[in-house]
């Protein structure tokens, strides 16, 4: 890879980064109303001085987004850290709970994938009256236990977990463990919103806008240097 | 940049989805029965620029990945099949469910189609049918001449013949599935089976995981106003948003193409 060295160059691809921000910017302020979204942020990191324009990288704000009661008996919120898992055809991924369906051969579904308890796959009685999901994930169908859901998370807090549609992570290749009894609250009734706060992210754009336009000019100048260059140098005196 | 225009472009449409199920809530809010519907988003497809991965040589930082995602979109209109409150109508015909179970009705199809509107009616035949002429199952038929019909909360109908004699008719049933959720809204208060909401479960009013029988009310519309225009005002500023999105990404590309002039 040959570095850009060049002023223009460098204005040039953090032009790129700035468009590519905006891009996450957009995409946060299009799931404002995405219950159990997690808001996706952009960083600048300086990789290498002679490079001159920074990379930008983005990691998912795991932070919780407000739970508000629905009195749905399938919404599932999770109260705090963790997520819970679902078997989906690429493997298992980790979900913030969200409206719970019951699919045509009863099993307790999250988007379409079955949700996972410590034994496996949740089947529910066929002529299920009261679903009850207990704070602590025992799952409990007409006064039966029928399984715990599976709350986990990552070992170490600050890892990246890769974002995947339908708000789930794909927590593959992160050291993971179980949920204690004491920190796991689950909600039912309950859902998580986005955590997109509409306020500072509209600011973060504004930003963005600005730092572009500064970019902008700053390759205007470059441009009109060289162009003094070219005219002015080659005149006789 | 386009692609920035478009994810905009995605959560406005999600925006004008949610206003016109809130819409259709509003102009239900007088309709027996009726309940509720929510609209529900999901994130669409992440595109990995770039994956973690360690640079140069091994004792070189880790750099992070970077993943744009691109937009949203609807996952699904869900019903909220809560309980609406009971409204007296004195009309003996009026029939309202506390609890959880529909009425069955035969279509003229053929098919069985559900509904939790008990206005019912008697019909030339002297068949007990809905407002919409459909028959309700089992069929009840009502004697030439009876007068005072009363239906039990267990759904037993009796009526009083001529010559002062009370003879039991009939009995309404009750259907429940598991994923009441699942059920397809036909119109007209109806709903139908689908593979989501499973098979019904038959059985008699007051039974047990079944709700009993109100003579003489209706059920009101869940819909709450309060709570619809909340809901109505958090899109319409959501989608401002988005047109605001649509708008930076239009102007960085004007800055953009400007740069030669």
């Amino acid at each position: 890879m040959t570095a850009p060295v060049s002023g223009l160059g460098i204005a040039a691809s953090a032009l790129r980064s700035a468009e590519r921000r905006l891009e996450v910017v957009a995409n946060n302020l299009a799931n404002v109303s995405t219950d159990g979204f997690k808001a996706e942020r952009s960083f600048s990191q300086l990789l290498d001085a002679a490079q001159g324009a920074p990379v930008i990288t983005t990691r998912a704000d795991v932070r919780q987004g407000d739970l508000r009661e629905t009195g749905a008996p399938l919404d599932l919120a999770v109260d705090g850290e963790g997520f819970t898992v679902v078997s989906t055809p690429r493997g298992e991924r980790w979900v913030r709970g969200g409206t719970l369906t019951i699919d045509p051969g009863n099993r307790l579904t999250v988007g379409g994938a079955p949700l996972l308890g410590v034994n496996g796959v949740i089947t529910l009685p066929p002529a299920l009256q009261q679903l009850t999901i207990q704070p602590d994930g025992l799952v409990v169908a007409d006064g039966v236990v029928l399984d715990r859901l599976r709350v986990e998370l990552p070992v170490d807090r600050s890892a990246t977990l890769v974002h995947e549609p339908q708000g789930t992570f794909d927590p593959t290749g992160i050291a993971r463990r179980v949920s204690d009894a004491t920190e796991r609250k689950l909600r039912q009734g309950a859902l998580e919103a986005s955590n997109v706060e509409p306020v500072s992210t509209m600011v973060e754009m504004l930003g963005i806008q600005r730092h572009h336009a500064l970019l902008e000019r700053a390759i205007r100048v470059l441009d009109e240097a060289r162009d003094t260059a070219a005219s002015q140098l080659g005149k006789p005196v | 940049m386009n692609s920035a225009l478009r994810t905009a472009a995605s959560g406005m449409a999600a925006q004008q989805t949610r206003t016109e199920v809130i819409a259709n809530n509003l102009a239900n809010i007088n309709t027996t029965a009726f309940k509720r519907s929510r609209a529900s988003f999901e994130d669409l497809l992440y595109q990995s620029i770039r994956d973690v991965q360690v640079v140069g040589n091994a004792d070189a930082d880790t750099t992070g990945a970077i993943q744009v995602g691109r937009g949203v979109r609807l996952a699904s209109v869900s019903r909220i099949n809560a309980q609406g409150s009971l409204e007296q109508t004195g009309r003996p015909l009026d029939l309202a469910v506390e609890g959880e179970g529909l009425f069955a009705v035969r279509m003229n199809t053929g098919a069985r189609a559900y509904t939790r509107d008990g206005g019912l009616e008697v019909s030339d035949q002297g068949v007990l049918v809905t407002k919409g002429g459909l028959t309700i199952e089992p069929g009840i038929r009502i004697p030439e001449g009876a007068t005072e019909i009363s239906i039990g909360r267990t759904g037993v109908v009796s009526v009083l013949r001529p010559g002062g004699e009370l003879v039991e008719i009939g009995r309404i049933a009750l259907h429940r599935f598991p994923n009441p959720a699942g059920l397809l809204s036909l119109g007209e208060n109806l709903y139908t089976e689908t593979p989501a909401s499973g098979t019904p479960l038959e059985g008699a009013p007051e039974d047990e995981g079944f709700g009993r029988i109100v003579q003489g009310y209706t059920e009101a519309s869940n819909v709450e106003i309060v709570q619809e225009m909340v809901e109505m005002i958090a899109a319409q500023r959501a989608y401002e948003i988005n047109s605001k999105s649509v708008k930076t990404a239009d102007e960085m590309s004007e800055v953009a193409t400007q740069m030669i002039r």
